[in-house]
């Protein structure tokens, strides 16, 4: 059976169940469902004890931590139980993070009925956690790959600069969307569930035109970072051709440019912008914007060529392209072909095609062309008379519908088969046509087109339909009515019911495959055709028109592709990502189901539109922007607006990370998250734990070590770590106790980490770093000094042992944010500073490899805090923080040279308890032990006398005498506590103050009280379960005991008196009379140090030639 | 012993500031210390902390010899009354600080120069107030002396 021992959730007992455990010699998996122990732990205030506690176990070698973790299987074997774990991402490096918390600094989202930002700390493991439930449904929906809740949240805030500045990263086309775009990220919106979407379009607008008013007003490149817009391409960079200049196209050659190939695009139009600049008429789309994001692209080196076709009739043919040296082609040329509607009198005079009309009337705006002009008269061929039924309902139909109303034309209808539900054209464009004068007649299709070759179209006969059952697109089908014809009298018919890609260009031998529906096919996310090294991209790929967002996502996964494909690597697989992505679906709280109606967008007056191409939409204020964007509901809550990311010094943010599922094997299970668990989940090998009993989390403890254990605890080959009976009262004379002085040469290496990189670390930007090492190199005794972006990290660790090899350092100093090189955990300690030791291997057996291990790390490796201690406190003074780091630093070099030879080493501890008194759990409690396989024994009468001698704990009772090394003292009531206590005087009293620390413990180590109130079966147990672990911990820990140097001590007893743990005791050896303190009592507070009159006892921690070497160093003048 | 001098050429800018010793348990007035820290307040720096792992351990000699090596002031910082790590050792550091402050006297430093008190686990406001305090009333009787 395994001995691993899982645990679920993190209240108080079950914190002090795993730290049991875990010095028991129990492997520990505690799984915790929020980002941070204890969370849910009934505590409202986390003391510092806790944290210490927590810190505690974090760092234990035992104890694995699983945060955002549940259990999503369990299944029960005979023995044990297979687990599998569900861990949700943290989205932080717990490896990396430093908690400098800059991020929570900039993250503009707060989290909704909570006090913290999405980006938060809250206790342990000390690194910031996200708070993500999902992909905001905005964000997911977006082809472009836009986080668009991240910039709507940055807008919200009045950060116009970061807002665009996100856009742009994802797509090239910013100003464009905002104007044209069909936002399905709107549609997916959940304001929709309240009263309206947050109208992202408009804000997208608004930060594009906010950017473009800056840089008309000189406020230079593009970027808040002063992007560089010089070309990138070097002279052997590889050449990418691209066919086509409309969105899809350019999003390629914008990706493509940014890696650094020199891409040229071929456009056949004398226009650029394809689809866009000719199927989206001027007053939605201003041509100036098309150029003006398109310049951009230009400026990174992009070449467009206009006039220029490719193909069998075209300037260059596909082969060309390859032979001019270009190592791969993407062709992007759209869907310019209307289809046909199949009807009689489709091919009479007085027939158009939409697109066809639409390219004309740009065409006349953006050239000079008299060709183009004449050509529109043609079609308007009764003037403003001319009566005008455009067939269809997407943007198409729509956009000629305005186009051709603008040139007055009086009658200008628009006749679909369907009802405006479902008509694909967007919201806004339809009520913009309503206002202009444009009927919309619903329900209608055509049949045939009247009219002759000589008088052209003189009518449409048409039929009422009504909606059946859905198609395949979800949409209701429309249903002819029977006998519902009529006749709409007509000069001219539009047909704007779709397109698709002309595919003419291709010669006889392009050897590319190509579908019966006039498409190209491609390797699904390779975008690559059947002809090697020629990709294609948009709508000549798909079957369904995209509209400009598709194409550009589109156009940015076949960048990708194409990039992979140059640069010999595999593809990314986007498919399988988008499959594990969640989205985010929390539910809303009341206060977010407030109304908030949306803020409205200021149009030109309809006079003004409808006699010229003028922008129809003016966009909003910044007043405006920041009040729509303030309605988004932070779905996410995150909002993946990268601000995080910008500011994150070691990199530790990683937004995509994903779920794991790990598995493990257990041989016990404990609830200590309020829950019992499921039904399923009780019986032999489940234990349970209230929230806020420490006491019963140790008695659980002891419980589930004998249920792991039990067995072999009565062979007697597990349990105690060491019972071997090993005096621990050494010779003192034996020791060589010589403080303050070296025998090998002083090899001494400095290390200063900057938190972060050059100066912009947390350290690095308020003290000079690189100036302080240099001064540091000149010290006497140092041999190197060193300056590290991260002295926290695993890389910090290896770059400081990489130097104790390279220069043979004996002594180690290292300027960060740990303060001191103890196994120890205290008050102030935080995550960082365990990891840092952690990874400098300074607990636990250096690796065979590591040159870390040949230094005693504990006594000569010192840190320094130079960040809360210097860089955080004196940001305003730079120089007096540099100043004063300088000589911290000095003072740990002074420290680490005047370090002791030799200090106390590990002692072994004879492990044996002696239970005093008879009460029930006394009782308990040995049979406890004796199931443990303790060497222990009862005392049932109380006892005259103890003292403490020689390691051990001596007990006297009516002329018999007893020692151990561990005591439970167990009184059945009040006056057998009071002579217990008694008992102790004639040695040293057991102070009444802090009882029961932790419930059971006493300040005296090794004695622990079962008060006669504690219910016997628990406390009994517990008493066990926390005196092993004790009994497993001590001798094992570095022992920071004060030590006694026995030629100066004259055996006054001073110490003696002045301990209140009764840790110094006189002893005799060969006819010499001194004090001996002994090691696994002394708590190393150094109180004796002070009061010795003869100055013969060294701190274990600090002694005084230490504090009088930094003191000199510190407090060092010029001379 | 190797003494070392952190600086001996760039010296003029920090020379008019006090250096002053700051005594802090590793508990408590450490914890008040670095509280201070993580949440950025800030403090004169004339601060110049050392760590004892308890009060108590500091003898009457080694505050003579802060003096003796040149600091300014010297404050003792531990654990409120009550709440010692170890019970018993800030007791005995007020007990040596009573001895202590006799001797500074006799040596003709002034009162303001040595100061003991205590700082709760995680009062990093109190701490800043006291060591602020403690600098200033160095500066102030500092220049009443000049």
């Amino acid at each position: 059976m395994t001995k691993d021992a899982l645990i679920v959730g993190s209240n108080i007992a079950g914190l002090q169940t795993t730290l049991d455990l875990a010095d028991s010699g129990i492997r520990v998996h505690l799984i915790e469902a929020n980002p941070f122990l204890n969370a849910n732990g009934g505590s409202s205030h986390r003391s510092p004890k806790l944290n210490t506690r927590m810190l505690e176990i974090a760092r234990h070698p035992n104890v694995t931590v699983w945060t955002n973790t549940k259990i999503n299987h369990l299944e029960k074997s005979e023995k044990e139980f297979q687990v599998e774990l569900h861990q949700q991402p943290r989205y932080v490096d717990l490896e990396l993070c430093t908690a400098c918390g800059e991020c929570v600094d900039v993250c503009p989202v707060k989290v909704q009925d909570s006090d913290h930002k999405v980006i938060y700390l809250d206790g342990q493991p000390g690194c910031m956690a996200i708070h993500k439930v999902g992909k905001p449904p905005c964000s997911h929906t977006c082809p472009g790959g836009v986080h668009v809740q991240g910039y709507v949240a940055l807008i919200a805030q009045g950060r116009f600069q970061e807002a665009i500045d996100l856009i742009r990263e994802a797509i090239p086309f910013p100003s464009i969307c905002g104007r044209v775009c069909t936002h399905p990220c709107e549609i997916n919106c959940r304001r929709m569930e309240i009263d309206a979407p947050v109208s992202v379009r408009l804000l997208k607008r608004f930060v594009a035109d906010w950017e473009m008013e800056q840089r008309s007003m000189g406020a230079g490149e593009i970027g808040s970072q002063g992007e560089d817009v010089t070309p990138l391409i070097a002279e052997d960079t590889k050449k990418v051709a691209i066919v086509g200049a409309g969105p899809g196209g350019m999003t390629v050659a914008d990706r493509l440019a940014r890696k650094g190939y020199q891409v040229t695009v071929f456009e056949k139009l004398p226009v650029i912008g394809g689809m866009m600049a000719i199927g989206i008429p001027g007053y939605r789309l201003p041509r100036d914007i098309i150029a003006h994001e398109y310049q951009q692209i230009q400026d990174l080196g992009v070449e467009i060529r206009l006039n220029t076709a490719i193909g069998s009739d075209g300037n260059h043919s596909l082969d060309d392209l390859l032979e001019m040296g270009y190592d791969a082609v993407c062709l992007a040329v759209g869907a310019h072909k209307s289809q046909s509607l199949s009807i009689p009198g489709e091919e009479l005079p007085g027939v158009e095609h939409g697109i066809d009309v639409l390219k004309t009337i740009s065409l006349i705006h953006q050239q000079n062309d008299l060709h183009n002009e004449v050509n529109l008269l043609q079609v308007l061929r009764k003037g403003i008379k001319t009566r005008i039924a455009v067939l269809g309902g997407g943007n198409t139909a729509v956009d000629v519908a305005r186009s051709l109303k603008r040139y007055n034309v009086e009658d200008v209808g628009i006749l679909y088969r369907r009802t405006r539900a479902e008509m694909p054209a967007m919201p806004e464009e339809i009520e913009d046509a309503e206002e202009e004068g444009i009927t919309l007649d619903y329900l209608v299709s055509p049949v045939r087109v009247l009219g002759d070759e000589a008088n052209g179209v003189t009518g449409l006969e048409c039929m009422r339909m009504e909606l059946g059952e859905p198609d395949s697109s979800g949409r209701r089908r429309p249903v002819p009515i029977e006998g519902s014809e009529f006749v709409v009298d007509l000069d001219l018919v539009v047909l704007a019911i779709g397109q698709k890609p002309d595919l003419d260009f291709l010669d006889e031998s392009h050897g590319i495959d190509v579908t019966p529906w006039d498409q190209i096919q491609v390797d699904g996310p390779q975008f690559m055709t059947s002809r090697p090294g020629v990709f294609a991209v948009g709508d000549v790929v798909t079957d369904a028109e995209m509209v400009v967002i598709e194409a550009i996502g589109m156009g940015n996964k076949a960048a990708e592709a194409i990039d992979a494909y140059l640069s010999g690597e595999q593809p990314y697989e986007f498919a399988t990502d988008a499959q594990e992505v969640r989205i985010a679906d929390r539910v809303l709280s009341d206060a977010e189901r407030t109304q908030k109606p949306r803020t409205r967008v200021a149009t030109i007056p309809i006079e003004q539109r409808m006699s010229s191409y003028t922008e129809v939409e003016l966009g909003y204020t910044a007043e405006q922007a920041i009040a729509e964007a303030s309605r988004c509901l932070a779905c996410g809550p995150c909002s993946e607006c990268q601000a995080c990311v910008q500011v994150c010094k070691p990199g530790a943010i990683i937004h995509n990370q994903r779920d794991s599922y790990p598995e493990l094997n257990v041989g016990a299970v404990i609830w200590a998250d309020g829950s019992d668990g499921d039904d399923d989940w009780t019986g032999k090998g489940f234990f349970s734990l209230p929230p806020e009993d420490p006491l019963l989390g140790s008695a659980v403890a002891n419980q589930v070590c004998v249920h792991l254990n039990g067995s072999e605890y009565q062979k007697g080959n597990v349990g105690l770590i060491d019972t071997v009976n090993h005096a621990v009262g050494k010779s003192p004379w034996a020791t060589d106790q010589s403080p303050g002085f070296t025998t090998q040469p002083d090899r001494t290496g400095v290390f200063i980490c900057q938190c972060g990189t050059n100066g912009n670390g947390e350290i690095s930007k308020v003290i000079d770093t690189q100036s302080i090492r240099a001064r540091a190199a000149t010290w006497p005794g140092v041999i190197h000094a060193e300056v590290l972006p991260f002295s926290c990290s695993a890389e910090g660790a290896h770059q400081i042992d990489e130097a104790v090899q390279s220069y043979s350092l004996n002594r180690l100093v290292l300027a960060g944010c740990s303060c001191c090189s103890i196994d120890q955990v205290c008050d102030s300690c935080t995550y960082q500073r365990i990891r840092c030791k952690d990874n400098l291997q300074l607990f636990t057996k250096p690796e065979r490899s590591s040159a870390l291990g040949t230094i005693d790390q504990a006594t000569k490796f010192v840190f320094v805090n130079i960040r809360e201690q210097c860089a955080w406190v004196h940001k305003d003074d730079p120089e007096a923080a540099t100043s004063k780091a300088k000589a911290l630093i000095a003072g740990s070099v002074a420290r680490a040279m005047a370090t002791p030879t030799k200090l106390n080493g590990a002692e072994k501890v004879q492990k044996s308890v002696l239970i005093l008194g008879n009460s029930d759990a006394a009782n308990n409690c040995l049979s406890a032990m004796k199931e443990r396989g303790v060497a222990v024994r009862r005392v049932e009468s109380l006892p005259e006398s103890v003292h403490h001698a020689g390691g051990q704990y001596i007990v006297a009772q009516n002329g018999h005498t007893w020692q151990a090394s561990a005591l439970i003292l167990a009184p059945k009531n009040k006056p057998e506590r009071k002579r217990l206590f008694k008992a102790f005087e004639s040695h040293k009293p057991l102070p009444e103050g802090q009882l029961t620390r932790n419930g059971i413990e006493t300040p005296r180590p090794g004695v622990y009280l079962i008060e006669p109130k504690l219910d016997p079966s628990i406390a009994g147990a517990s008493a066990t379960g926390r005196l092993i672990a004790w009994l497993n911990r001590v001798g094992n820990q570095h022992p920071i005991a004060s030590t006694v140097n026995p030629t100066r001590c004259r055996a006054c007893g001073t110490c003696g008196e002045i301990c209140d743990f009764g840790a110094p005791e006189l002893i005799e050896e060969n006819g010499h009379h001194t004090s001996w303190i002994d090691p696994t009592i002394c708590s190393g507070c150094g109180t004796c140090v002070a009061h010795c009159p003869s100055g013969a006892i060294t701190a274990g921690y600090s002694t005084d030639a230490q504090i009088e070497a930094m003191l000199s160093a510190i407090l060092a003048r010029p001379i | 012993m190797v003494t070392i001098h952190p600086d001996k050429i760039e010296e003029s800018t920090t020379q008019s500031r006090p250096k002053v010793i700051v005594f802090t348990c590793n508990w408590n007035a450490y914890s008040g210390l670095e509280t201070a820290g993580v949440e950025h307040l800030t403090y004169s720096p004339s601060v110049h902390p050392l760590k004892v792992m308890c009060l108590g351990q500091i003898s009457p000699g080694i505050v003579l010899k802060a003096f003796e090596k040149g600091a300014d002031g010297v404050l003792l910082l531990g654990c409120p009354p009550g709440e010692c790590h170890f019970e018993f050792g800030n007791r005995r550091a007020a007990e040596i600080f009573e001895e202590v402050k006799g001797l500074v006297a006799l040596l003709g430093y002034r009162e303001e120069q040595l100061k003991l008190d205590w700082i709760g686990a995680g009062e990093g406001e109190t701490f800043v107030n006291v060591v602020n305090n403690f600098v200033e009333k160095l500066n102030g009787s500092a220049s009443d002396v000049a």
